[in-house]
């Protein structure tokens, strides 16, 4: 018996800032290929985020939330560093009482690690549901040049034992510490790295390479059996760099830091709802994540025929995308807690 | 400084979550927040129903800079004047509620809006959540 993804929600904040804007109050913009990134208002944060995503997931999926077996949130950026935010979340979608209820927090790589428990979840227990709600609005310093990628999003998806509108074919992860690539220690709110680009792209390529290849030769397939490659995305350039490396396709490769910036945990799960909305039918899509420590896990997932029935009933991230209002550099610097 | 103890905020969580209400059994008037008795029969019995979040403006008034309470200061000083509205519910019921994602010059009378659930302060150390209301689009 083989999970599947039954449906999914996304939501990304109304505002959103230029990378002109930057660009004016430093005279450079540091995130290649980002042209604008979503921030929070002053009254949102990641769990409200995934409120939102999980809300419009059950509705696209028309599944009440008392029918949820277990609720696990994925991010980066929850606004404590102890205390279950699934449980909030879990109150707000109605879950019952004996919901399951798992914050996964450790690094952007944290959503595929739920992903991955909401599918073993189903599968041991021959059924159920399971809603995975991944959301991110990760903090840099301002005037550090690391703040510039750093975006806003959620997407939630609800894991069944139907084949749903994409059935899990399989997956591989791979660990390999890269120590000090991206990280935040107890008690600070901004992330901090190395900021020695070679070894960081080094420990992200190689780590995304060593699950990409793993679950190619576990599942006996080539990329070519892949119409859509999302890889964890921290600007718009390296994505495609890493896929010239692994021999994929560019326009494979989906891409959503060029309008949403560096969304952390939640890049991989929106770019995935942007290969869903374009998806037909026997399409095979990969996910690559990676969380600086570092490791990555690479999950197939094959599309149904059920994916049409979805796309006219889930609000589309295209549809929230174009939902927009630009604020400028001081707006951003206040409803990022930053001033004010 | 108003202030709502945890206790007491925590017994609202239904309401500020779900916007859980009551529905009277005798007469089907909407009760939000569910009161003791039901105001338009008196009767004490109601059934428990979660409202849609849709509904309109009612009136409103624009909370202008320095006038928000002190729990809200932080708020006013990231999105300046904020609007507090009397939203009537497609169900009937009226409540009080912020509107969020929306200037205050865009606010009509009769505007249509739909609840989400927002931090609406932090007090304590606990951050409070609860619905406020913005523009319906669709």
């Amino acid at each position: 018996m083989k999970a599947g993804i039954l449906g999914y929600g996304v939501y990304v904040p109304t505002y959103r800032i230029k990378a002109e804007e930057f660009a004016k109050a430093w005279g450079y913009f540091t995130a290649p290929g980002v042209k604008e990134k979503a921030v929070c208002g002053s009254d949102e944060d990641s769990l409200t985020m995934a409120m939102e995503a999980s809300l419009n997931c059950l509705e696209a999926t028309k599944i009440e939330g008392n029918h949820v077996d277990a609720l696990l949130l994925a991010s980066t950026s929850l606004p404590y560093e102890e205390t279950t935010m699934s449980v909030t979340l879990a109150n707000v979608i109605d879950a019952p009482t004996e919901t399951r209820t798992i914050d996964f927090k450790d690094s952007t790589k944290s959503s595929a690690g739920a992903m991955l428990c909401a599918f073993d979840f189903i599968t041991s227990r021959k059924g159920g549901l399971a809603l995975v709600a991944s959301s991110d609005s990760p903090l840099a310093g301002p005037g550090s040049a690391r703040d510039h990628p750093l975006g806003a999003g959620a997407a939630a998806y609800l894991v069944g034992e139907d084949a749903g509108i994409a059935q899990i074919e399989g997956y591989f992860s791979a660990q390999a510490e890269f120590l000090g690539t991206r990280f935040r220690r107890r008690g600070e709110s901004e992330i901090n790295s190395t900021n020695i680009t070679k070894y960081e792209r080094l420990g992200y390529i190689n780590t995304v390479s060593s699950a990409a290849h793993g679950l190619l030769k576990k599942l006996g397939l080539t990329f070519n059996d892949f119409e859509y490659v999302v890889p964890h995305q921290t600007d718009a350039r390296l994505p495609y760099r890493a896929a010239r490396e692994l021999g994929i396709e560019a326009k494979k490769t989906v891409i959503i830091a060029d309008l949403l910036g560096d969304v952390a945990s939640a890049s991989i799960m929106l770019g995935l709802s942007l290969a869903l909305e374009k998806a037909k039918p026997e399409d095979r899509i990969m996910l690559l994540s990676y969380g600086s420590g570092s490791g990555s896990d690479a999950i197939s997932l094959l599309v149904t025929d059920e994916i049409d029935k979805i796309k006219s009933r889930a609000k589309t991230l295209t549809k929230y995308l174009n939902k927009k209002a630009y604020i400028d550099y001081v707006t951003y610097l206040k409803f990022r807690g930053m001033i004010a | 400084m108003a202030y709502v103890s945890i206790p007491t905020y925590w017994r609202s969580l239904p309401q500020r979550y779900r916007l859980v209400a009551g529905e009277c059994k005798s007469c089907g008037k909407i009760s939000f927040p569910q009161r003791r008795l039901c105001t338009e029969c008196g009767e004490e019995d109601f059934k428990e129903v979660k409202l849609s979040g849709d509904g309109e403006v009612f009136t409103y008034t624009v909370i202008a800079r320095g006038a928000a309470p002190p729990e809200f200061a932080v708020q006013q000083r990231k999105v300046g004047p904020f609007v507090v509205a009397i939203v009537k519910l497609n169900e009937g019921p009226k409540i009080v509620a912020q509107l969020t994602d929306c200037d205050p010059s865009d606010v009509t009378i009769g505007m249509r809006v739909e609840s989400v659930i927002r931090k609406i302060y932090e007090q304590e150390g606990v951050i409070r959540y609860g619905f406020k209301f913005r523009p319906k689009t669709t």
